[in-house]
């Protein structure tokens, strides 16, 4: 036996082991050598700081996310297994998979929320590394890092079409109307993306194998790019502080095992949830008549609140100027100070508190004079070209820049003027999320705890 | 202050065990869950019930006529057997009454006439609409009449009698002029909501629509029926019947389907037709309003088309000018304010 294997190649079993467990001693030689051959902890340099193993560090957003993802596959593969892609079996599918398939509700949660949990994660995750100015010098695995960024979002707003409810319909149905405002190309993509005019049997065909194939491919070459830049890149970003224990430490098992711990926590908790809660399946696509209100999945419900103040600067003015921000952000800022910190330095902490403060102000009273006291009565005088100039969101604009400037000229410092006005959108935007939640029929405003009239 | 690093070993080695516990017990709770289903018990308490020789539990699925699959028999097991009927057994058990049972044989299923979500095999979710709406629960009698008109043309079968009498009162209340239900296969009327488009309504809207439409829909200009049904709380059912069945789809394939004189979808010929297999526009002018206006009315008011020979082959019914809503002829009516 031991004569077939060595002719197979070399000594496999023993290679395998070696590859998979660390902890097993290659001829009484040092760990170097364990983890140097070792497949999963190539991703670690064999000693850290003590910095790397503190919560407050990153507090494992890359993990989660990465955990997520790692679900999501499992969780996807399975469900392919019972899910048909055509509009008149999908429904009957997922009704298979959450009522008849065994254990089909409950693998149909977990990919719910660990899709949820992703998208947060990755969110907060782009957050750290912002406000911690972790991209200097890491220009590349930033703009990688952007790039997974809308992987993730174009996996979650592909997945919410499959299930063919009246609420997946729907929401995809108005995602895809908003890109009628992208000047240009948005009639293109719509027409790339759809297969056609409409939201059809090649639409889901299409966002199918977006979901399952084409997505998480790239997903997963990303994924590799990402984690190998960060070891070229030389680790986690930022030097110790100074006077910090700046001694070395092994990174097994104290970091690996700290990794695999968070893994395992995420998996049991989402585990937890999907347990608990099931997925919810709505009521099966009526295509003439859509439910009051329609929204955009959660994510997309800023935009979806934007565009009901202005339809050009929702879908396209705000989103273009997020994104031209974040892929910009590591070439404009040059600072080395504070890398690493949260926030970077005292001042820069202090700018981006007042901003948030500002931003939360300044949502409140916006609302207050636009949505409540009425902004048809308000823009009947200025005529019909001003409610697409002056409105909440190009109020957020205005207000991240002014936030940016007065940062940026107070502290002398480019971060602390990017990361204001940062702050300021995201302030902003999480605000018309929830303004975007509270919206009844005909997307009038309510507060949570009044009642919605019966439309239906 | 130095770094344990044998403390932090082990710290770390017990979260993991602790981690892979919790995994371990999510994991048995939600196995034990999926092994305790709602139907499992249904079923060994039918055998037990029944003395049946016990075999294995399983889900017990068919399509029927429509092409709907149902798993509904694998609670419902005594729903097809005639030795029950009679005894006393608990409901979900019990033998489905005789005068159906003949529907139930040649394949119709269960959804067909009752609605509900026959893929599900959770009693709540199975009978709520899909998408678990109890609001409109399954049909029974005597809203169930309105499925018939699935197959069968009204008063073309016996048990029917609500569904030709709510047609009636519709004909007879005027509702066709704004709600003229799509006829001759045009496209939707303008000026009421189409009550044929697809979209369920629930009964309790449908309800509220008759008595209160402005509760449903500020602004609507459509009148209430409140006093007219208020004499006669019968008659509001018979309507609801009838309304009912016009959002239920035709049951495309199935047996036994009576035979409609201008298609599947013309519901004009589903009442002038009545029994006779005739066309005749003997309901049409029961409307209260025309014969309250009969002395100011010409026909061309109302019907500015020619109005077709009747008999075989008239050609298509008549029609009101969609353009022109026939109130607003002399009534001032809030143009611009469509209810729906």
């Amino acid at each position: 036996m031991k004569g077939f294997f060595r002719a197979l190649g070399g000594n496999l079993p023993g290679n395998l082991r070696r590859g998979l467990r660390p902890g097993v001693a290659d001829g009484g030689n040092s760990a170097a050598s364990r983890l140097r051959r070792s497949f999963v902890y190539h991703l670690h340099p064999l000693r850290i700081t003590r910095r790397a193993l503190r919560v407050s560090t990153t507090l494992g957003l890359g993990v989660v996310s990465l955990t997520a993802f790692l679900i999501l596959s499992v969780t996807g593969v399975l469900l392919m297994i019972y899910y048909q892609p055509g509009t008149g079996e999908a429904y009957a599918s997922m009704q298979d998979i959450q009522y008849a398939v065994a254990l089909g509700s409950f693998v149909r949660a977990l990919h719910r929320w660990a899709a949820y949990a992703m998208l947060v994660s990755v969110l907060l995750h782009l957050l750290r590394v912002a406000s911690m100015g972790a991209y200097r010098g890491r220009e590349l695995n930033w703009l990688v890092g952007l790039g997974l960024g809308a992987c993730v979002l174009g996996l979650a707003f592909t997945g919410y079409l499959l299930p063919w409810d009246q609420r997946s319909y729907w929401a995809v149905r108005v995602s895809a109307n908003m890109l009628d405002s992208v000047p240009f190309l948005g009639g293109a993509i719509k027409s790339m993306m759809l297969g056609g005019q409409s939201v059809g049997q090649s639409a889901l065909l299409r966002f199918y194998m977006l979901h399952v194939a084409l997505l998480p491919a790239g997903m997963l070459a990303l994924v590799a790019v990402h984690l190998w830049r960060i070891r070229r890149d030389g680790g986690l970003a930022g030097a110790p502080k100074e006077g910090e224990d700046s001694e070395l430490l092994p990174a097994w098992p104290h970091l690996v095992l700290r990794e695999a711990l968070l893994m395992l926590w995420v998996l049991v908790i989402l585990a937890a949830v999907a347990a608990l809660v099931s997925a919810p399946l709505g009521v099966p696509v009526d295509v003439h008549v859509p439910a009051n209100p329609e929204k955009a999945p959660w994510y997309f419900l800023w935009a979806q609140e934007l565009v009901s103040y202005s339809a050009p600067l929702g879908a396209f003015v705000i989103p273009a100027l997020l994104l031209a921000g974040l892929v910009g952000l590591p070439f404009l800022d040059r600072e080395n100070v504070g890398v690493g910190r949260w926030f970077g330095t005292p001042a820069c902490r202090l700018a981006v508190l007042f901003s948030a403060l500002a931003a939360i102000a300044a949502l409140g009273l916006f609302e207050v004079f636009y949505m409540r006291a009425g902004p048809g009565a308000f823009f009947k005088a200025l005529g019909t070209v001003w409610p697409d100039v002056v409105n909440p969101g190009t109020g957020m604009i205005v207000m991240a820049l002014l936030a940016a400037l007065t940062a940026g000229i107070a502290t002398g410092s480019t971060r602390a003027a990017f990361l204001s006005g940062l702050v300021v959108m995201l302030v902003m935007l999480l605000g018309f999320t929830l303004i975007g939640a509270c919206r009844g029929p005909n997307w009038v405003f309510y507060w949570p705890w009044e009642g919605w009239p019966s439309v239906v | 202050m130095l770094f344990d690093l044998a403390k932090d070993t082990r710290r770390l080695r017990v979260g993991l065990l602790a981690g892979a516990l919790f995994l371990l017990l999510v994991l048995a709770w939600v196995g034990l869950r999926a092994a305790r289903t709602e139907w499992r018990g249904t079923q060994a308490a039918f055998f037990d019930l029944t003395g049946d020789a016990r075999h294995a539990t399983e889900i017990l699925q068919n399509k029927n006529c429509t092409g709907q699959m149902e798993r509904c028999t694998t609670c419902h097991l005594g729903a097809r057997r005639r030795d029950l009927m009679g005894v006393q057994v608990p409901k979900v058990f019990r033998a489905h009454s005789r005068s159906m049972l003949g529907h139930l044989e040649r394949g119709t299923g269960c959804g067909t006439c009752h609605g509900g979500t026959g893929r599900a095999l959770d009693s709540k979710l199975a009978h709520a609409m899909p998408g678990g709406r109890l609001r409109d629960p399954l049909l029974g009698q005597p809203y169930i009449q309105a499925s018939c008109a699935r197959c069968h043309l009204p008063g073309a079968r016996e048990g029917m009698q609500r569904l030709v009498a709510g047609a009636e009162i519709y004909l007879r209340l005027g509702c066709l002029i704004c709600h003229p239900l799509n006829v001759g296969g045009r496209g939707s009327w303008d000026f009421g909501t189409d009550l044929r488009a697809p979209g369920r309504k629930s009964l309790a809207y449908l309800r509220m629509s008759l008595i209160d439409p402005a509760a449903n829909f500020p602004g609507s200009t459509m009148p209430s029926f409140k006093n007219y049904f208020a004499d006669d709380p019968e008659s509001l059912t018979d309507v609801l019947v009838f309304l009912l069945s016009l959002e239920i789809e035709n049951a495309g394939n199935c047996p036994g389907q009576d035979k409609r004189i201008t298609g599947v979808d013309n519901p004009c010929a589903d009442c002038h037709a009545g029994a006779a297999g005739r066309a005749s526009g003997r309901f049409v002018h029961k409307c209260v309003y025309i014969v309250e206006h009969k002395n100011m009315l010409t026909c061309a008011a109302c019907h500015p088309r020619q109005i077709p020979e009747p008999g075989p082959g008239g050609g298509h019914c008549p029609v009101i000018d969609r353009q022109r809503p026939n109130c607003a002829v002399c009534h001032e009516t809030n143009e611009g304010s469509r209810p729906g």
